[in-house]
């Protein structure tokens, strides 16, 4: 069930019983954003009609709700699947790719770019062993606008805080200038491929993937309502011996028959690969 | 299993704000107006799991609880969240190489401390949002 408005800000701050002074309400205000950055949300989506009253004409409400609703994305919001993939997955496929020295890893339903982010940092942070590895990332979502974001890689503050270490965000982000936010360097990494996919049509235009990392989804949908990946469009993308890592595993369609389940912690995550590599590797 | 956490800010509404949010989350809260008044409380209370503290490197009682935090053995070492106005590079670098264990823009939102104290492993959260599991580290 989703939180509410209130449960997920601090707005409670802000009803009847409490008479803040001048100065503290003013403080409030311009730390909740004061007008630095674009509104995305009327205050009439939050039924709210507060303005401050030494500035009327400011969108209080609006630049609240901004402040604290979001499609729900942090970094590193998946830190099983990111343990999988490097102690699971990469352990195996770096043994099996090590001639070529390339991997390309799908990061299917990326949102608004936190859980492509996070992959690539974890990489650069955690895999000092793949640092002359060519390591592909390509990320897509249906979701066109998300999509544009996740490719802009800016980011407001209060997104670069929701589970960003501070110390990758210097490591990993340039501080934009006036307080623009935040922008993912991607100078340091490689560069990732952003697909826009209809969710219908064939994932051929993502090419193989030793690694299909498919991600929970998160806002826009209606509550109850989980969209369902078919496992047979994105078993077309993986490559031979490739390991598909399903975040939110009922958010998968019907399970193909080959594959092999390597790892599975009830309703959260879920390891696959190939059921015949599977056996081969068993026996 | 401890969930107290202290707060350090000259703002009494920053200091409602976050008793707040933390009550919410389920925590504990102790107040400290200053660095000063913060080392006086860390003295009567050392079983604080963590500290948010307002980020001011020129307060020299902020600096002597940063160092003072270190000092302490690993196990009983709160973590310290230093926390400030603005989220600039150049203060963050400044805030973690005097000692702090991360940073926060003020004044945060229950959903972003929630997360910062995830991310820290002071606490796991249930699906309500409160805190059920408290670190070793606590």
């Amino acid at each position: 069930m989703s939180l509410s408005i209130r449960d997920r800000s601090s707005l409670f701050l802000l009803g009847r019983r409490q008479s803040a002074s001048d100065s503290e309400g003013d403080y409030i205000l311009r730390a909740c954003g004061g007008g630095r950055h674009a509104v995305e949300t009327s205050p009439g989506l939050l039924g709210l009609n507060v303005r401050s009253r030494r500035s009327p004409s400011f969108p209080f409400a609006a630049a609240l709700s901004r402040a604290v609703l979001s499609d729900g994305s942090a970094f590193f919001d998946e830190l099983q699947g990111l343990a999988s993939l490097i102690t699971i997955a990469l352990a195996a496929l770096t043994a099996q790719r090590h001639l070529g020295r390339k991997l390309r890893i799908w990061s299917v339903d990326c949102g608004t770019g936190q859980p492509t982010y996070s992959l690539a940092i974890a990489l650069a942070e955690l895999c000092s062993g793949l640092d002359d590895w060519r390591i592909e990332i390509v990320a897509s979502d249906t979701n066109a606008a998300a999509l544009e974001r996740a490719e802009r890689g800016i980011y407001t503050s209060s997104e670069v805080q929701r589970g960003l270490p501070s110390e990758f965000l210097v490591r990993h982000f340039e501080e934009l200038p006036a307080q623009r936010g935040w922008r993912f360097n991607s100078r340091l990494h490689e560069p990732i491929t952003w697909l826009h996919l209809n969710g219908v049509s064939s994932c051929a235009a993502v090419g193989l993937a030793d690694v299909v990392f498919c991600h929970r989804k998160r806002g826009g949908a209606s509550p109850g309502v989980t969209r369902r990946w078919p496992l047979g469009r994105l078993m077309a993308q993986l490559a031979t011996n490739g390991f598909l890592i399903l975040q939110s595993p009922d958010s998968a369609g019907e399970r193909a028959p080959e594959l092999e389940c390597v790892l599975s912690d009830g309703r959260d995550l879920a390891v696959y690969r190939h059921a015949r590599e599977a056996s081969r590797l068993i026996a | 299993m401890n969930r107290k956490i202290l707060l350090v800010d000259e703002w009494r509404a920053v200091r409602l704000l976050g008793r707040r949010v933390l009550a919410s989350l389920g925590f504990q809260t102790r107040e400290a107006r200053s660095g000063l008044e913060a080392l006086e409380v860390f003295v009567l209370e050392p079983d604080i799991a963590a500290v948010l503290l307002d980020w001011k490197p020129e307060d020299e009682h902020c600096l002597e609880l940063l160092k003072r935090v270190q000092a302490l053995p690993r196990r009983a070492r709160p973590l310290v969240i230093a926390c400030a106005e603005s989220l600039e590079k150049a203060q963050i670098v400044a805030a973690l190489q005097a000692g702090a264990d991360e940073f926060l823009q003020k004044p945060y939102g229950r959903e972003t401390l929630r997360e910062k104290l995830k991310q820290l492993g002071i606490a796991e959260f249930d699906h309500s949002g409160r805190a059920e599991i408290a670190s070793s580290t606590c």
